[in-house]
């Protein structure tokens, strides 16, 4: 009994989290280099800020810890990429598969219109051929509800999502994305098209998922960089220039371009 | 106080006359322009409504329950109707909607997907020569393709020269509208781990959807107007007739048969027979426009939408 009641109270995923670390990695669109030679380190179970102007990479570097990167025409990357001690792009690696351990979230709410809330949260399930009701309603009431989603929506599930707000649609795509049950979820500045009450409410729901999940924000807001994560990666035209626990890099940052930028001399 | 002297004060006259002439001359031109933009209008208007009020006035008479439920009656007959041409019509463009649709859709499914490879620019020049040939050269592949080998005229032909025309139209619009779902949605199906092709008909070519579905009904409506192609493939029967093996009757070649009759009550069936097929037309844009509407809503609703509160 008293067994069972501790192992209740452990986070569902807890330990499964695992580490994502790049290492040298290049990515370019044709000859445009976009990320420059990054070696990073996400410890599991933690939040990595990436912070820098627009156009530094950030957002590109994201695209290739899932492998969306290579999806855009012309688009390569090279270098080593591990999730958990195992290389993402080695030659066996399905991308199909890896994205479905490795959720992503966009700037930009993108619910699918032709699909009811219910739907757009079981997508990636039933892209992954699972098919019995009772276990999707499961699973998206779940979902939902990790997201933070569920009592606003629980009474139209069957409602197509666009009647949703756009901070009702941005944790909806959150929902969609933990619903296939993500080790490793990555935020492309998710909050950067909300207003603060919404911005704050994906900021809690990040901080529950600390430790069960392993989390990438890419963000604009530096604030938001301080408050939710453990680290913090500064990145400036395409090149890492320091990676260091979140509190050192806003207070004593080792690099002068990076106490310039925090400090909100430039970018 | 300011003192002008004499000469600066005609400076200024000058200066002001020449506003006001420019003035002057810049609401000539502009009347001119709206009055020549109104005429182009009117012009452009003119012939439809002389159409219609001829169709109305030639055709009304004629048009009663028995031209839709009637066989053409021999001259001179009272009561007649065109029952087996609209059949014969249905018939044709639901052949050409069935070889059309298919593959207009995958083409331009395809295009969209493959914009910049090699085979996606020749399927793209194909489809835009196809569109441009005249629907009887149309009509003459179908007979080499279908009459000359099996021996007779027949429906299945008429239908085949009609997919043909439908082809291109729904292929180049599928891609267009294709191209206007946001990149956004299929990175987000890719990201949730969909297969490109399940992103690609799930996601992509249902948002897309109610935009071809409104292509695709103004092509069938275009096919259901042309004589050309069907003059030596469908051939026309005055009997009735469901077998695609066989000739068959549609609208068009009806009126144009009885358009050339000396026959009074002939020439007025085929303005009868020209007023519904007008009808018919009218009716598919009407439809086509209300799919379109439900089409803005939906793309809409990939940006929030304004005034639903966030709490």
């Amino acid at each position: 009994m008293t067994d069972l009641s501790r192992v209740r109270s452990v986070p569902k995923s807890a330990g499964v989290a695992p580490s994502v670390s790049l290492h040298g990695l290049v990515a370019k669109y044709g000859l445009r280099v976009a990320v420059r030679d990054v070696s990073i380190e996400c410890q599991a179970g933690a939040v990595t800020a990436i912070i820098g102007p627009s156009g530094c990479g950030k957002s590109t570097l994201l695209r290739c810890v899932n492998r969306l990167h290579e999806s855009v025409p012309g688009a390569t990357a090279a270098g080593s990429v591990r999730i958990g001690g195992s290389e993402i792009y080695a030659r066996h690696v399905d991308p199909i598969l890896l994205r479905r351990r490795v959720g992503m979230v966009f700037q930009q709410p993108t619910p699918f219109p032709t699909l009811s809330i219910f739907d757009n949260v079981a997508a990636g399930l039933r892209a992954a051929g699972l098919r019995e009701d009772l276990a999707l309603q499961d699973i998206v009431e779940r979902a939902l509800t990790r997201a933070g989603l569920w009592t606003e929506v629980k009474d139209q599930l069957l409602r197509s999502a666009h009647c949703l707000s756009g901070g009702q649609q941005q944790r909806l795509c959150i929902a969609r994305a933990l619903a296939v049950d993500p080790t490793v979820l990555l935020l492309d500045e998710p909050t950067a098209s909300l207003d603060p009450l919404g911005s704050q409410r994906v900021e809690e729901l990040v901080y529950e998922l600390r430790g069960s999940v392993t989390i990438i924000v890419v963000t604009h807001n530096m604030q938001q960089a301080a408050r939710v994560s453990d680290t913090t990666a500064f990145m400036l035209d395409g090149e890492l220039v320091e990676h260091a626990p979140t509190r050192t890099l806003f207070t004593t940052p080792a690099d002068q371009r990076t106490e310039a930028y925090v400090t909100g001399r430039f970018g | 106080m300011t003192v002008t002297s004499p000469m600066e004060s005609t400076a200024t006259h000058r200066a002001q006359a020449r506003r006001v002439a420019a003035l002057e001359k810049r609401r000539r031109t502009g009347s001119l322009m709206t009055v020549l933009v109104w005429t182009a209008s009117a012009v452009a208007v003119l012939p439809l409504l002389a159409i219609v009020t001829h169709l109305v006035i030639g055709g009304a008479g004629a048009l009663s329950i028995n031209f839709f439920t009637r066989m053409p009656a021999p001259a001179g007959v009272a009561g007649g109707g065109m029952a087996n041409a609209i059949v014969g019509t249905l018939l044709l463009v639901g052949i050409a909607a069935l070889i059309g649709l298919p593959v207009g859709l995958g083409a331009g499914l395809f295009l969209a997907e493959r914009r910049e490879t090699r085979l996606a620019e020749l399927v793209r020049f194909v489809a835009d020569v196809l569109s441009g040939l005249p629907s009887i050269v149309l009509g003459i592949f179908a007979w080499e393709l279908i009459v000359r080998p099996t021996g007779r005229f027949s429906a299945l032909s008429g239908g085949v020269a009609l997919g043909l025309l439908i082809v291109p139209l729904v292929t180049r619009a599928t891609e267009e509208m294709v191209k206007l779902v946001p990149p956004a949605l299929a990175e987000s199906a890719l990201a949730l781990g969909f297969p490109r092709w399940r992103a690609a008909i799930v996601i992509v070519l249902r948002t897309a959807m109610p935009g071809i579905v409104t292509a695709a009904l103004v092509a069938i409506a275009r096919a259901a107007g042309e004589t050309a192609p069907l003059l030596f493939t469908a051939f026309g029967n005055s009997y009735w007739s469901l077998d695609p093996t066989r000739p068959i009757a549609a609208l068009p070649l009806q009126i144009f048969a009885y358009a050339q009759s000396p026959y009074d009550d002939w020439r007025a069936q085929a303005w009868a027979g020209a007023l519904v097929l007008l009808l018919l037309v009218t009716l598919m844009s009407l439809l086509a426009r209300a799919v379109l509407r439900a089409r803005q809503s939906l793309t809409q609703g990939v940006t929030p939408r304004a005034g639903v509160g966030d709490d």
